[in-house]
């Protein structure tokens, strides 16, 4: 059984309904009744024959006729025991509003993870346990404890904390904002976000997804999802525990990994998912997105009646990557000839402080499709006239394209708001807010119209890679330096510097004339982690006098300062002159699995952090846009007369990075750094790598 | 011939090889006692006594395999000048075996030092057992060599072969090569090398439990878990994870509070948390905990003192359990050049 019972459900349950005022039991009937469902409703409770004017059943299996859906309700003991009836009576979903489950302690979780187990046999869906409940305002069912029916709208919203969930329906009263569906997901012990993200795609009364989250349990599933959803309705996401202190916070709560921040943002960046991080830039932009049609590009208009506010609008514009363009010349004479001299007729448009009604509709009437979004700004003066503004604003967001609205002054301009909201405008108390719900508005637009991204085929040889990753296992390896990890980087048709083990110094002389100075020398050791910290590493060794010599004193250092290191000999390299230094990695995020990463190497990915990520597997444009993400990208393309670098060698080593992280899921992390990019059509080459494997299931048997 | 196992250092493997050659006499059918007459001053080594007397199915009881108790009681008696009267259930237990027809195994004292005071240390032991002794080395860097020598100065010709334990497997071949060179100069026959060996060097979740005197809070159906790295974790849970990912079969270490850090040691496979500082972890951590089968072990000791605890423990070789004693067996086994061992035991007398 699928989730048609949260799609559409005709009939309700409420187990566990009760008469006393207090009792959530009561508050969710009432809700129900309250909310004027229009299908049939049935409290249940053994102790009771009516509640709220409707019979009442002492069980859900003396209900007649079908349950689509039932709200759980009764003490966490008999939580299991009512399933196990709903089952028998062949509910197609649960509400389980109960607490007390997995959050709870290891109790909690065994009951839950048995609930999971009767829904599971028979079918069931369920949704919780610990949570408020769920809306569907077309339906008009309340089947929640939260307060009162939300107004209807096209936003839906699905959060994983109950009393944020709350809070959003108080906060959205307040804005004007109304919902479609308003989902409660608790412990997420079965439907969890991808679920009703699904279920979302194809409501048609959803227009938006909003959605406060503490972690993403399928994250490979829910960027699918995702990916699907955004090509048509927006989503945005407010991801908490993105700190140190969050993140331990939010694992408290909520028994599972908050998850790195860094791989969020790029996971929804990817997929089209809009990123805030507060509370407020989720009802900011769920309000201009649910209102206002999505810009067809970044160009603002900035309509204002005062220059500071109009200023600052404009700042905020270009720092989000908004564009302020100045007015054709002939919108420019057009609005002269109506407006004041004083008046400012490029952008913004400043129609100066004793601007009434008239002024405003000439004004947006003149520039009507001037730009992409025009954002009208007000600020109470004396001749103002707000309301009037208002609705003069209304009428030309009536007229088509985006118009958001920034009337400040708090309660000097409500009236004018008030008729603002009810029209249509979103409203904002200061420019900054109103632009970045704009630029939301516009990464909404870009994610949806970004081309698909076919899969690269590149021929790799993952038999031969497990062969030595095996290897290695048997031998107690976990940490491959870049001799041992070359067979597998070989395999997946990376390009390495050439290179020969040596045992002594002879053997090191002799694959120096093999490979042709200058060589570098690594010591190799499964016991050294990072070998220039045990002086393991010497460089640009120009002839057979000066690798003795160094050879030497490579062992020297080493010897002293890694004592116990057993070493396996030295790698002989050939010294790759020039090229610009990246760093290309693979780690394992716990929800969205493989993540890789590319920046600048050396210094800048140590000082400057300048590293871009995605989760794979990867598309041939992703690793593309990865580079073209860094700030120091023009390094690679050239600049100032330098020559660009062979950027089309370094996307592949992405790729093929990308497809390793996805073919071997027992590498957990891959460094390869320094890649070197060398002169376009020259290659980018893999200078030292460092490869590490899951160890997490072996050993501890002695075996 | 009756042997005397001795060793430089405590817990180089002295009960370990007691085992193994009981094994070896057993299975031989000869008749043959174990005594370990004393530890230290501080009286450990009677457990592991009685451990191995339970292993080989031997019929004397603890009483009789080690005979002395409590280390305070022995320096309060050698500090009154009654040293002699409180070693004399010793004595008295030594006399009593050595009547026995067959092998004595006698264990030495912790280090070559201990139980001089009273008369009892290994060097003593082995001439009044009229035993030749074994030497028991776990120094595979230099060999041991300043310490054969020692013995050799300090027992003569009674010094039959030397014993490498806890030989990292890679160093084994070389060891072999340079132990032959090394003794071929200073008398003592190599008697074998045993290889370090992880099962060796692991504990169940529940010694380290009683060890660290952890309450187990859930899970405690599966503290039977072998650990064989403990990791610490303090760092930023990103870094956690991948140092906890390429570390198998570990215990991770970090306070009650650290939330992230349990989870991302669950995430891993993690043998087993402690919790220091006596903080508890979040219900639903511990729910997950439970879930998962692994167990949480809380502490009152703080990170350091845990970890220093446990570095000390995991300093030395383990033995009390059926399957290390196992293991033994097998190493001691296919470690020991039993040619040499049977020479010795087939020496007639005293030396």
């Amino acid at each position: 059984m699928g989730m048609q019972a949260f799609r559409s459900p005709r009939s309700v349950a409420v187990i566990g309904a009760a008469r006393e005022r207090g009792k959530l039991g009561r508050d969710v009937l009432q809700n129900v009744v309250a909310g004027d469902f229009r299908g049939r409703v049935f409290p249940v409770n053994p102790h009771a024959r009516r509640l709220l004017d409707l019979p009442c059943y002492p069980s859900v299996l003396d209900v007649p006729g079908e349950v689509d859906l039932a709200a759980v309700v009764v003490p966490v003991a008999a939580v299991n025991a009512v399933a196990r009836q709903c089952a028998a009576k062949g509910v197609g979903g649960l509400v389980v509003i109960t607490a007390g489950f997995g959050e709870a302690g290891p109790a909690g979780k065994a009951a839950e993870r048995e609930l999971v187990a009767v829904a599971r046999e028979s079918g069931m869906r369920l949704l919780g346990p610990n949570c408020l409940g769920l809306i569907d305002t077309g339906a008009a069912l309340n089947l929640s404890f939260a307060q009162g029916m939300p107004a209807a709208g096209n936003v839906s919203f699905l959060s994983q904390s109950g009393a944020v969930g709350t809070a959003a329906l108080g906060m959205a009263r307040d804005l004007g904002m109304g919902f479609a569906k308003f989902v409660s997901l608790g412990n997420k012990a079965d439907l969890n976000e991808a679920d009703f993200l699904e279920l979302l795609a194809e409501d048609p009364a959803t227009g938006v997804v909003a959605m406060y989250l503490e972690n993403v349990v399928q994250g490979q599933r829910f960027l699918q999802v995702a990916a699907r959803i955004t090509a048509e309705k927006p989503v945005l996401v407010l991801k908490a525990g993105g700190t140190g202190a969050g993140a331990r916070a939010a694992s408290s709560h909520t028994g599972a990994l908050a998850g790195a921040d860094t791989t969020y943002r790029a996971a929804f960046r990817q997929v089209g998912v809009v990123a805030v991080t507060s509370m407020e830039e989720l009802f900011d932009q769920a309000l201009a997105l649910s209102r206002q049609p999505l810009p067809a590009g970044r160009r603002v208009l900035i309509v204002t009646n005062a220059g500071g506010p109009g200023i600052m609008a404009a700042d905020a514009c270009e720092r989000g990557g908004l564009q302020v363009p100045s007015l054709e010349a002939d919108t420019a004479a057009r609005l002269r000839r109506v407006l004041p001299p004083t008046a400012n007729v490029y952008n913004p448009v400043d129609l100066v402080g004793d601007a009434g009604a008239d002024r405003y509709r000439a004004a947006l009437e003149i520039t009507a499709g001037a730009a992409d979004a025009t954002l009208v700004l007000l600020t109470p003066q004396t001749v103002t006239q707000i309301p009037e503004t208002a609705q003069a604003v209304v009428e030309a967001a009536r007229g088509g394209g985006t118009v958001l609205a920034c009337f400040m002054g708090g309660t000097a301009v409500a009236q004018g708001v008030a008729v603002l909201t009810r029209g249509g405008v979103p409203n904002y108390p200061f420019p900054e807010r109103a632009v970045d719900s704009l630029a939301a508005m516009i990464r909404c637009r870009e994610g949806r119209e970004r081309p698909a991204h076919p899969a690269p085929s590149l021929s790799v040889d993952a038999a031969a890679a497990r062969t030595a990753l095996t290897a290695a296992t048997e031998r107690g390896e976990y940490l491959l330096g870049d001799w041992p990890a070359r067979p597998v980087l070989e395999a997946y048709g990376l390009t390495l510097t050439r290179a020969r083990l040596a045992a002594g110094r002879e053997e090191a002389a002799a694959a120096a004339r093999e490979l042709g100075y200058p060589v570098g020398l690594k010591v190799v050791s499964s016991d050294i982690l990072h070998k220039t910290d045990v002086g393991g590493v010497a460089g640009a060794i120009a002839n057979e006098a000066a690798l003795i010599d160094a050879y030497d004193r490579l062992l020297g250092r080493v010897r002293r300062l890694a004592p116990r290191a057993r070493l396996a000999g030295v790698e002989v390299v050939e010294w790759v002159p020039g090229g610009v230094e990246m760093v290309v990695g693979m780690t394992r995020d716990p929800q969205f699995g493989p993540v890789v990463m590319a920046g600048l190497g050396g210094i800048f990915v140590e000082v400057l952090a300048d590293v871009a990520f995605r989760v794979a597997p990867l598309g041939a444009d992703d690793a593309r846009e990865m580079l073209r993400e860094l700030k120091g990208y023009p390094i690679l393309a050239g600049v100032r007369g330098r020559p660009g670098a062979d950027v089309a060698a370094l996307e592949e080593v992405i790729l093929r990075v990308a497809r390793l992280a996805v073919d071997l899921p027992e590498v957990v992390e891959l460094d390869l750094n320094p890649v070197l990019v060398r002169e376009r059509g020259r290659g980018a080459v893999v200078a030292d790598s460092r490869l590490g494997l899951a160890a997490q299931m072996q050993g501890g048997e002695g075996e | 011939m009756n042997l005397a196992i001795l060793s430089p250092k405590p817990h180089a493997g002295k009960s370990a090889l007691c085992l193994g050659l009981g094994y070896h006499l057993k299975k031989q059918g000869r008749p043959f006692s174990y005594l370990k007459l004393v530890g230290d001053l501080s009286g450990e080594g009677a457990a592991d006594a009685a451990f191995l007397g339970a292993m080989l199915e031997l019929a004397d009881p603890p009483e009789l395999l080690s005979p002395l108790r409590g280390g305070p009681e022995l320096l309060a008696a050698l500090l009154r000048g009654e040293g002699a009267a409180a070693v004399a259930p010793g004595e008295r237990a030594l006399e009593q075996l050595l009547a026995r027809p067959g092998t004595l195994l006698v264990e030495g004292a912790a280090d070559l030092a201990a139980g001089c005071s009273l008369g009892l240390d290994a060097v003593n032991l082995a001439q009044r057992a009229g035993a030749r002794a074994v030497l028991v080395v776990d120094d595979h860097a230099c060999l041991g060599a300043d310490w054969i020598c020692l013995a050799r100065r300090l027992l003569g010709e009674r010094l039959g072969g030397v014993v490498y334990n806890r030989v990292p497997v890679p160093r084994v071949a070389s060891l072999r090569e340079d132990a032959r060179r090394l003794l071929a100069r200073t008398g003592p026959a190599l008697l074998g090398i045993l290889p370090e060996d992880r099962l060796l060097n692991s504990l169940t979740v529940a010694e380290l439990a009683e060890i660290l005197g952890g309450e187990v809070l859930c899970a405690s159906d599966r503290t039977d878990a072998w650990v064989e790295h403990y990791l610490v974790g303090a760092m930023h849970v990103e870094s956690a994870l991948r140092f906890f990912r390429r570390t198998p079969a570990k215990a991770v270490i970090t306070g009650g509070d650290r939330s992230d850090i349990q989870l991302a040691a669950l995430e891993t496979g993690a043998r087993c948390l402690i919790l220091t500082g006596n903080l508890p972890p979040a219900p639903a951590v511990l729910g997950r905990a439970a879930d998962q089968g692994v167990p949480m072990l809380l502490v009152a000791a703080d990170t350091l003192q845990t970890v220093e605890r446990l570095e000390e423990e995991w300093g030395r070789m383990h033995l009390r359990h059926p399957k290390r004693a196992r293991r033994v067996r097998e190493l001691v086994e296919a470690g020991l050049d039993w040619a040499g061992v049977d020479a010795l035991l087939d020496e007639a007398g005293n030396p």
